[in-house]
């Protein structure tokens, strides 16, 4: 089922009552089997300003609440007759024109506040205040899963929305030669009387064979490639079950423009190098993207954005079958404006993910719900 | 009386084991382990007063103007010269940006030098600690042509002193104004504000970064409770602080002075008192900000804030709330006099039963390992993609919190694969190779280390065992 949002209709909700759309925004594509779903977060650090990736372009309020903001070098692309796409996300709209992607405007947390790492906390924890859980949403999800899947950060390190007590691996792109297995024999010789080191020591082997592979290609972690690496790690070579992306520099109070300009081509290419990459396994596959809280509608005096709220989810993949853009726009005029300053928040991104990995893994949403948003 | 000799010697020898075991864990989790120049046999008094005795806080004349100059060179030369073709021009930035670019990598690549070859390990790793905590991330290129002299200018000198001065030099450095956006800041209602609103020019205005991060992340924390309409009246004190050349503040470039220096301007200051933290501040021009500054650096949730972070850095990722009380006791009991407030953490240290196994992050781990087995130090370019390999990018955590001190985030298994590897390279560099006899002597006791010995001296040979030894659990950990 699918909603085509006119322009009409948007207009209508302008200045008066909220205008509603009922509708999902999602639903399961029927017939296929659930042994392989899986999942990919990819967390937009620093708070990335939904207003000016997907622009409400037909608000009547538009041009005067973002000024400078709404001057785009380039044609934004059609969304729903009343958003314009960055022009960056042009693989994203083409995966949006084929019911492969859709958005999720005016959303956030359901306890906002302006700080970054608390905001970032709970939206990884899934808690409703920060610093309440040492677990991540997607490593509870993993016990969910139909089939035993492990976690997989594509980073250094495990990022907190990843991390606990499920199995949890990471992996990089490294240009380095395999170390020789004498030597990583004797290693796991002296890891042995310490379980923690032994458990991620083994992991890493593990997934160090499939990176070989993954990595016949230039070496080089162009962003294109990236998505390529993920999609090839995630579809052949593990039992990956949930994963995490974290793209960092999204806090943008000065020079805005330029710089959301290169971020969003950068995350554009991600994606396109995934879907490529995992071929007929897109469809299992969903991907989820979001950022702590959104920014200021007005800019600052530096050309760029300070702390807001309402920001944007976008969701991708192949299994559920999305359907236009679902919001109850809340409006731009200074009256419709939280606190004055900030886009309104009318859908909570813990109720939205919850709503795409319930229908993603075919689960009962109460189940689900118990799982990653005990505290909802 | 001859039994009672050998038991009186028996127990001689192990009261000076356990002695000994003490102020080698002491000193070796205040520091980087055993190099050349620890003496095992010091108490860890002694060598915790050598520690602030010793410090060189000057390492070298700032390189700030220097850096900052590389960085504006070829701006200055041809921003509106038509005379240069367009291709001259992209060489020239490209030049530029390899400059920055390499400059950057020397820098990270000298403070770690600094850290490997000191007399002085437990202050260097206070100097990384507030780096750390006064965080900028070298995201963008002024950010690497900046971040270097920012340690070596505004944290090195400013370690042993009061915490008021340190807080000062660091967020009112150049660098920390450029990186979180107060140099392009301008009051609404100033001087500057005015005329451009009078001649239809854009509106310039307040930025809120800086003043935020100053609560939430410099001092007080967030659980202090301070309110958006503190961070506003911040952000309006601030203003008037800016960088000299930077950014299109036409009033900053009359200015005398060299470029890239911090400059407090009246003309973009946003007059009148402001109310932060339920405390009036009327004091005009920049001594308003040095006001509501000193008194953030001496309230009692910033000495909280600090005495936590030092005893997570040193003591145990969770940390005893005793061993919290006593260090922030000493900061305010001290007034922020930071030596007072390291002795207090290095007491605690002490105390077996507070100190917890903390995993290296992995700057401490090269670093560690480098100053261990008193190991060259890698060309600039490797030794920071060994630690962005790991996660932990010299300077460039990528936010202003900087980047975390817990095992959780540090112990992964594509970290461990990497450190492998960085172990599997280094013997290679070594011009002689010491015996895992000579390497185990260089760690204090722990209930694990015969077990590792056995494994490590059964390696192949001399060079896979030192890798070994670098992949041990008691070398992993400190």
């Amino acid at each position: 089922m699918s909603w085509i949002i006119s322009r009409r209709q948007f207009a209508l909700g302008l200045g008066g009552a909220m205008l509603s759309i009922m509708s999902s925004g999602a639903t399961p594509t029927a017939g296929q089997n659930i042994r392989n779903r899986k999942m990919l977060f990819i967390i937009l650090r620093g708070a990335a300003d939904g207003l000016s990736i997907l622009a409400p372009i037909g608000d009547t309020y538009y041009q005067r609440a973002r000024g400078i903001l709404a001057e785009d070098k380039q044609p934004r692309l059609p969304v729903a007759g009343f958003f314009g796409l960055h022009n960056a996300m042009g693989k994203t709209h083409a995966l949006y024109q084929n019911r492969e992607a859709t958005f999720y405007p005016a959303t956030g947390l359901s306890h906002p506040v302006r700080s970054h790492f608390d905001a970032q906390n709970m939206l990884e924890t899934g808690t409703q205040r920060a610093y309440q859980s040492d677990s991540g949403w997607l490593n509870r999800a993993l016990s969910l899963l139909a089939h035993p899947g492990e976690g997989i950060a594509f980073a250094p390190t495990i990022p907190l929305a990843l991390a606990g007590s499920q199995p949890v691996s990471s992996v990089i792109l490294s240009e380095s030669d395999a170390l020789d297995t004498d030597f990583t024999d004797r290693i796991t010789m002296l890891l042995e009387s310490e379980p923690e080191l032994l458990q991620n020591w083994s992991s890493a082997l593990n997934i160090s064979k499939a990176s070989q592979t993954a990595m016949d290609g230039s070496g080089k972690s162009k962003s294109r490639d990236v998505g390529l690496f993920i999609a090839d790690i995630m579809t052949n070579s593990v039992n990956a079950g949930m994963a995490t992306l974290e793209l960092n520099g999204w806090d943008t109070h000065s020079k805005q423009d330029g710089r959301l300009d290169k971020l969003l081509k950068n995350l554009d290419a991600i994606i396109d190098g995934l879907n490529l990459g995992m071929g007929d396994d897109w469809r299992d596959m969903l991907v989820v993207v979001a950022t702590e809280f959104g920014r200021t509608v007005k800019p600052n005096g530096t050309r760029g954005t300070d702390h807001g709220t309402g920001s944007l989810a976008i969701a991708l993949g192949g299994n559920l079958e999305f359907g236009n853009v679902a919001c109850d726009w809340p409006g731009l005029s200074p009256s419709q404006l939280f606190e004055g300053r900030d886009l309104r928040i009318v859908k909570p991104i813990e109720e939205i993910i919850l709503g795409l990995v319930s229908t993603h893994m075919s689960l009962d949403r109460s189940i689900v719900k118990k799982t990653l948003y005990p505290t909802l | 009386m001859q039994i009672n000799s050998t038991v009186s010697k028996i127990y001689r020898s192990k009261d000076t084991a356990v002695m000994v075991n003490i102020d080698r864990t002491t000193i070796q989790r205040l520091g980087f382990g055993f190099g050349k120049r620890d003496d095992s046999q010091q108490s860890w008094r002694r060598w915790f007063d050598g520690q602030l005795e010793n410090y060189r806080p000057i390492v070298e004349q700032s390189p700030f103007p220097e850096r900052m100059q590389i960085f504006l060179d070829a701006r200055q030369t041809f921003k509106n010269n038509s005379q240069i073709s367009r291709d001259k021009k992209n060489d020239f930035e490209r030049e530029r940006r390899r400059k920055v670019h390499q400059q950057f990598y020397a820098d990270a690549l000298l403070r770690t030098e600094h850290a490997v070859h000191s007399d002085t390990p437990f202050v260097e790793r206070i100097v990384h600690f507030w780096a750390n905590h006064f965080a900028i991330s070298a995201d963008k290129l002024i950010g690497e042509a900046l971040a270097g002299p920012f340690e070596f200018d505004a944290i090195r000198p400013h370690v042993l002193g009061n915490f008021s001065k340190l807080l000062e030099a660091a967020v009112l450095h150049p660098a920390m104004l450029i990186y979180l956006d107060q140099a392009s800041a301008v009051g609404p209602n100033s001087m500057v504000a005015m005329r451009r609103e009078i001649s239809g020019r854009r509106q310039l205005g307040l930025n809120e970064n800086l003043a935020r991060e100053i609560l939430e992340l410099h001092t007080v924390g967030l659980e202090a409770g301070y309110t958006q309409s503190d961070i506003e009246n911040f952000a309006r004190a601030l203003t008037g602080f800016t960088v000299k050349s930077i950014g299109n503040l036409s009033a900053a470039r009359k200015i005398d002075g060299a470029p890239g220096g911090m400059l407090f301007l009246d003309e973009i200051h946003e007059q009148g008192q402001v109310n932060v933290m339920g405390k009036r501040y009327a004091q005009s021009g920049k001594s308003q900000t040095l006001a509501i500054l000193s008194d953030l650096a001496t309230h009692a949730s910033t000495a909280r804030t600090i005495a936590t972070k030092l005893a997570r850095h040193f003591i145990a990722d969770k940390p005893n709330e005793q061993s919290i009380d006593r260090i922030s006791k000493a900061f305010v009991n001290s007034n922020g006099q930071l030596s007072e407030v390291y002795l207090a953490v290095a007491k605690e240290v002490s105390k077996p039963e507070m100190r917890k196994p903390k995993f290296k992050s992995p700057n401490d781990w090269v670093i560690s390992s480098l100053y261990s087995i008193d190991a060259p130090l890698p060309p600039a370019r490797r030794l920071y993609k060994w630690l962005k390999g790991m996660g932990q990018p010299v300077w460039a955590p990528g936010s202003p919190k900087g980047f975390a001190d817990t095992k959780a985030v540090w112990l992964s298994p594509s970290g461990l694969l990497a450190r492998a590897e960085i172990a599997s390279t280094i013997p290679g560099t070594l011009d002689q190779l010491s015996s895992p006899e000579e390497l185990f002597a260089k760690l204090a006791e722990s209930a694990r280390k015969d077990q590792s010995f056995s494994i490590v001296s059964q390696a192949g040979d001399l060079e896979q065992a030192l890798s070994l030894f670098l992949l041990t659990p008691e070398f992993l950990y400190r």
